[in-house]
């Protein structure tokens, strides 16, 4: 008697209903995780604003050198955490993580103390940042000066008065002379392109990696996902790391 | 209801709610340039010179930002999309064509942005191209739920015109 048509109708729809609950549940839990994220992302407050100028350290009291491949990295090489950042000196994003990392004061609490090396391996986006290529040869240049941390600091904070400059190669050449580069050395370096085809081979290589965005940064060949700010993220996988391995 | 697959329907909310959250990064980027952290550096992209650009809002130079026009936009898509699963009509009006017009009216708002990129910044913005993926993506679930809902209605009519025949 109650398998009438109605009764059969209305039955199908609460079906339908039901069928369609793990679908509703499924969606408003992808959009709140999904805009959580984002939100949280998105509204982190840097400690400073992006213009800010990075403070540069004239010496770095640990050692520095360059790696076999011809890197350069500061911090003991046998220490327990060995950090490679991919960066390109006109990434707004990579100057942030110099900025905030300088702020910090982080050579002094993790280089210094020598619980971690960093190596620096030049990813110039050629392809979107026309001064990217020449000034990681002329970071190089400075380096076979033995200037080259403190230029490299000094190309990341004058990167906001070359970047959109018609001119920026004397304006980068000023920056590393100002940092204490020989200008002279510096030029004839950069003229007979010294370093071209080894910031080639590291583009290359963060290339065929796979990598397609900087700032990249791997701790102990674990790569770094950064959701809330560069430092904060960095410290926290660090000090995480410094407790398993003290 | 007819008995059209339920999957279109789902994906396209699914795909909205994606296109809705890619928005809500670029409207907040939009609206607090200064305070927010620069966006990564992408090989594939340069967002930064395509925010900076006039034509990231719409009209160019002097209109609403790109971003809130998609999150509006994105937002109206998960809910009729939601709502489509539910029923078939919204008035007079018929879902999924409601749905099929908007979309194509995304696709075309993504094609006409593909091509500013494309052409005239030379400039590639990764979340812009992902916005697009999304208007073409859901473009086409959109047809493929209106042709089914088209031959299910006509399915309909053919019976009832066999009834009354009968």
């Amino acid at each position: 008697m109650s398998n009438t048509p109605k009764s059969r109708q209305g039955r199908q729809r609460v079906q339908e209903k039901r069928s369609l609950l793990p679908f509703y549940l499924l969606l408003g839990l992808a959009g709140i995780v999904g805009l959580t994220f984002v939100l949280f992302q998105a509204l982190q407050a840097p400690v400073a604003p992006p213009s800010a100028s990075i403070p540069i350290r004239p010496l770095i009291n640990a050692a520095v050198g360059q790696t076999s491949e011809g890197y350069w990295y500061k911090g003991d090489p046998n220490a327990p955490i060995k950090i490679i950042e991919f960066a390109d000196f006109e990434c707004p994003g990579c100057r942030e993580l110099e900025l905030m990392l300088a702020n910090a004061d982080f050579d002094a609490q993790y280089i210094e103390t020598g619980k971690v090396q960093w190596i620096y391996r030049e990813f110039p986006l050629r392809s979107i940042h026309k001064s990217a290529q020449y000034s990681a040869e002329v970071s190089r240049c400075a380096g076979d000066q033995n200037i080259y941390w403190p230029v490299h600091m000094a190309l990341y904070d004058s990167q906001l008065q070359w970047t959109n400059s018609e001119t920026p190669q004397p304006i980068i050449l000023d920056a590393a002379v100002k940092a204490g580069a020989n200008q002279a050395a510096l030029e004839d370096c950069m003229e007979a392109n010294t370093h071209t085809d080894a910031i080639n081979a590291s583009y290359d290589s963060a290339r065929s990696l796979g990598l397609d965005q900087t700032p990249t940064v791997f701790l102990n060949d674990d790569r770094i996902d950064f959701v809330s700010d560069y430092y904060n993220d960095l410290k926290m996988a660090i000090d995480a790391k410094l407790e398993v391995t003290p | 209801m007819d008995e059209r697959p339920y999957w279109p329907r789902m994906a396209m909310a699914f795909l909205a709610l994606g296109g809705l959250i890619n928005a809500t990064y670029l409207s907040i980027h939009r609206l607090r340039p200064t305070q927010s952290g620069p966006l990564v550096c992408g090989v594939v992209g340069n967002c930064e010179a395509v925010q900076a650009s006039k034509y990231s809002v719409f009209p160019p130079s002097t209109g609403i930002p790109v971003a809130y026009i998609g999150l509006v936009g994105f937002l109206v898509l998960v809910i009729l999309s939601v709502l489509s699963l539910q029923r078939n009509q919204l008035g007079r009006l018929s879902l999924p064509s409601i749905n099929l017009g908007l979309a194509s009216v995304a696709l075309a708002f993504s094609a006409y942005f593909t091509a500013i990129e494309a052409w005239v910044l030379h400039e590639w913005c990764q979340w812009c191209i992902i916005s697009a993926v999304v208007s073409l993506l859901f473009w086409a679930l959109a047809s493929f739920d209106w042709w089914q809902a088209r031959r299910a209605t006509n399915a309909e009519q053919f019976e009832a015109a066999n009834a009354t025949a009968v």
